[in-house]
């Protein structure tokens, strides 16, 4: 027990300093910081709002006032986005040490998922407090919102520990996955509510991250959840693959880190 | 149960890689799926695999040190990385009890951006360190760096040098219990180098086994207790460093004879082509004495003669040989010598002829080499013929051991009351060395 003990501890003070080592780096060479945390959904924002006041875009009814709708989307979004690739982007960028050190190789993973743990808790507390000045926020919303983008950023982080190990391997796998963040925000309701039975209405109802943009704006409306039962589904399917992602990135980091000796650099 | 007394055991192991870089990644999808299902290797190849490691066992007893040799791409780094941990063998078993500080991953980690401080915590925390671990061997890192005053600078601002040093520092302050060395020893210069010399002796006094890899023959004779000699993966000898580093010379001797061999028949067989006025027949290397022996001795005399065809006479022309080092530093040029600086432009009338090279003492220093010889004529070197892969080893006679390259010398006592006690001592290292 004490020997399970100690090697977290060694998980965690590794991941932390690694951890420190991006932060540190990455700031540094950044004048505006934070900023870039919320600068696509501003964008994006703008952009569809302005787009609806013009009447090119017709979101339909919203439970929240339209720009609002539009953040709350857009950041859920990018919650998914940006911890699907931290798999991806902590072996890639520990490439130079992994193929020299043995480490525990959780330790990168981890570094890499503090970095998405603080963005997102960054945004939900922005989230929140624009839901307090522009719209009111009540108890079920305080907690469900969280939920939802903590839902997010797990079903973001478990599918990308699943293809990391293709994702290292295969550079053309890597750039699909690369195509699908930047545009599978079109993909999903972030902007507008599809209706019908169309090929595209039902790409965004299978789409994972639709009922947590639901749940989570329904919750900000103050409206009941429509469907609370997807949104358990995928809340459960999320903690699964997490906890298999990491068991297999356990396992096959030996293979991964073989074929990066082998691939040179 | 393993020995207590053992640190590193490795019980035939066997890895494989592909040669095909693309297949390897398809083999390394479908090893994905097979670490899943939790299958293990199969011991046989699938096409463009190969064995990087063959069948390969080892028992290294703490405080004792064993030395790995060959030639690259004999499967030496493949198995001290499988001994580290980084890659897991295809098949059989590494047991390991100690700490290893493997130096092949000097400052493994290292980010310019952040100060030599952070760095050093970084680089000891992956390296196994608790952070307690790094604050107690803090100081002590930044003395034997002699960091003092940078220590809080961004590493990019230090000299390739100083990361050197700081890697260095790092690496045999995690209190290993396993040294892992793989030819780096040439960190800063001479005096840092002596100082990290030292550093391992003292490790190695107070009980840290040593792994050594080189392709030096010199160096693994005066570190290792055992020795090892790989060949394409396999280990094909095992026993005291004595008698494994004589059969990997004389391998590595008959080698290059083969090599020689097959280049001198492809020389002999060219004709002169119609426009070539000059051609290259042979070239043979001697130890001195006359025989054809193929390799020369540091420190004694040594001969290389040129044979060439001449289609018509000929001025101005320079015979020059330039040496490049396949041991130590590979590829880098160790000497150039011109006929024409050295005696002045030869006269060449048509038929054959012969230059010989004398050396009165070869100054390289054992190893393998590649000698380049081409005949040129006036100023402007125009080439009339090149031989660019004549293999020239230099064995040792015992006189170059920590040397750059052979310095002819002789003691003689000037006054006072000095004798030589022993005046054989010379000879008999040499005769010696002659029989290795």
């Amino acid at each position: 027990m004490k020997m399970i003990t100690l090697y977290f501890l060694d998980i965690f003070s590794l991941s932390w300093r690694l951890f420190a080592r991006t932060i540190s780096a990455k700031y540094r060479k950044s004048f505006l910081g934070y900023f870039w945390m919320f600068a696509p959904a501003i964008f994006i924002t703008g952009g569809v709002t302005l787009a609806s006041r013009a009447g090119i875009l017709n979101p339909g009814e919203t439970v929240l006032p339209y720009p609002l709708f539009v953040f709350f989307g857009t950041l859920l979004w990018l919650v998914f986005a940006e911890s699907l690739d931290v798999g991806h982007r902590a072996f890639e960028g520990a490439r130079s040490f992994l193929v020299r050190v043995r480490f525990p190789h959780e330790a990168i993973i981890l570094a890499q998922f503090y970095e998405v743990l603080i963005t997102t808790a960054i945004r939900l507390a922005l989230t929140m407090l624009l839901l307090l000045f522009f719209h009111h926020i009540n108890a079920t919303a305080l907690w469900l919102v969280p939920l939802c983008f903590i839902g997010s950023l797990f079903l973001g982080l478990g599918l990308g520990m699943l293809l990391m190990p293709f994702t290292i391997l295969f550079e053309d796998l890597r750039n699909t996955v690369k195509l699908i963040l930047s545009y599978g925000l079109f993909i999903t309701p972030a902007m507008y509510l599809p209706e019908g039975d169309g090929l595209f209405a039902t790409i965004i109802r299978w789409n994972p991250v639709t009922p947590l943009m639901h749940a989570a704006r329904e919750s900000a409306g103050g409206v009941p959840l429509s469907s609370p039962g997807s949104l358990m589904v995928v809340l459960g399917i999320a903690f699964i693959i997490t906890v298999i992602g990491f068991t297999l990135v356990r396992t096959v980091a030996p293979v991964i880190i073989e074929r990066m000796l082998m691939g040179g650099r | 149960m393993a020995n207590n007394d053992i640190c590193v055991s490795v019980d035939r192991i066997s890895k494989k890689f592909s040669r095909s870089l693309k297949r390897s990644f398809v083999y390394g999808a479908r090893d994905v799926g097979a670490a899943i299902i939790g299958r293990a290797g199969k011991n046989v190849l699938r096409p463009s695999e190969f064995w990087a490691v063959r069948d390969v066992s080892l028992e290294l007893h703490r405080g004792k040190s064993i030395g790995i040799v060959g030639l690259n791409g004999s499967g030496k780094t493949t198995l001290l990385r499988m001994i580290s941990g980084i890659i897991r063998p295809t098949l059989g078993k590494i047991h390991v009890d100690g700490r290893i500080a493997p130096m092949l991953a000097l400052g493994a980690g290292f980010k310019p951006v952040l100060s030599g401080r952070q760095n050093i915590f970084l680089n000891l925390s992956l390296l196994g360190v608790s952070e307690k671990g790094i604050r107690d061997q803090f100081d002590s890192i930044v003395d034997f760096a002699e960091l003092h005053e940078s220590i809080d600078a961004p590493l990019g601002t230090y000299s390739s040098g100083m990361r050197g040093r700081l890697g260095f520092a790092c690496a045999v302050h995690t209190s290993p219990q396993i040294l892992v060395v793989d030819e780096v020893l040439s960190v800063g210069d001479a005096r840092f180098r002596t100082k990290c010399r030292n550093k391992i002796n003292d490790l190695r006094r107070d009980g840290t086994s040593l792994l050594l890899v080189s392709h030096s023959s010199i160096l693994v004779e005066t570190l290792s207790d055992e020795c090892i000699y790989m060949r394409r993966g396999k280990s094909v000898m095992q026993g005291g460093p004595r008698e494994v580093l004589k059969a990997y010379d004389e391998d590595g001797l008959k080698r290059v004879e083969e090599t020689n061999a097959l280049s001198s028949s492809k020389l002999a067989e060219r004709a002169l082509t119609h426009d070539q006025v000059l051609g290259i027949s042979s070239v043979r290397i001697h130890a001195g004495d006359g025989a054809d022996t193929g390799f020369w001795m540091s420190g004694r005399p040594g001969q290389l003669a040129v044979a060439f065809q001449c289609a018509t006479a000929l001025e101005d022309i320079s015979v020059n040989l330039m040496i490049i080092d396949m041991t130590h530093h590979q590829g880098e040029t160790v000497q150039f010598m011109m006929s024409s600086r050295d005696i002045g432009w030869l006269r060449i009338k048509p038929g054959s002829g012969e230059i010989d090279l004398q050396l009165p003492h070869v100054g390289l220093r054992p190893g393998t080499y590649r000698i380049k010889l081409s005949v040129s004529q006036s100023d402007m070197h125009d080439i009339l013929d090149v031989v660019d892969d004549v293999r020239l080893v230099v064995r040792d006679a015992g006189g170059v051991a920590n040397c750059q390259y052979y310095q002819p010398r002789s003691w003689e006592v000037t006054g006072g009351e000095v004798t030589r006690l022993d005046k054989q001592s010379d000879h008999s290292t040499f005769d010696e060395f002659e029989d290795v």
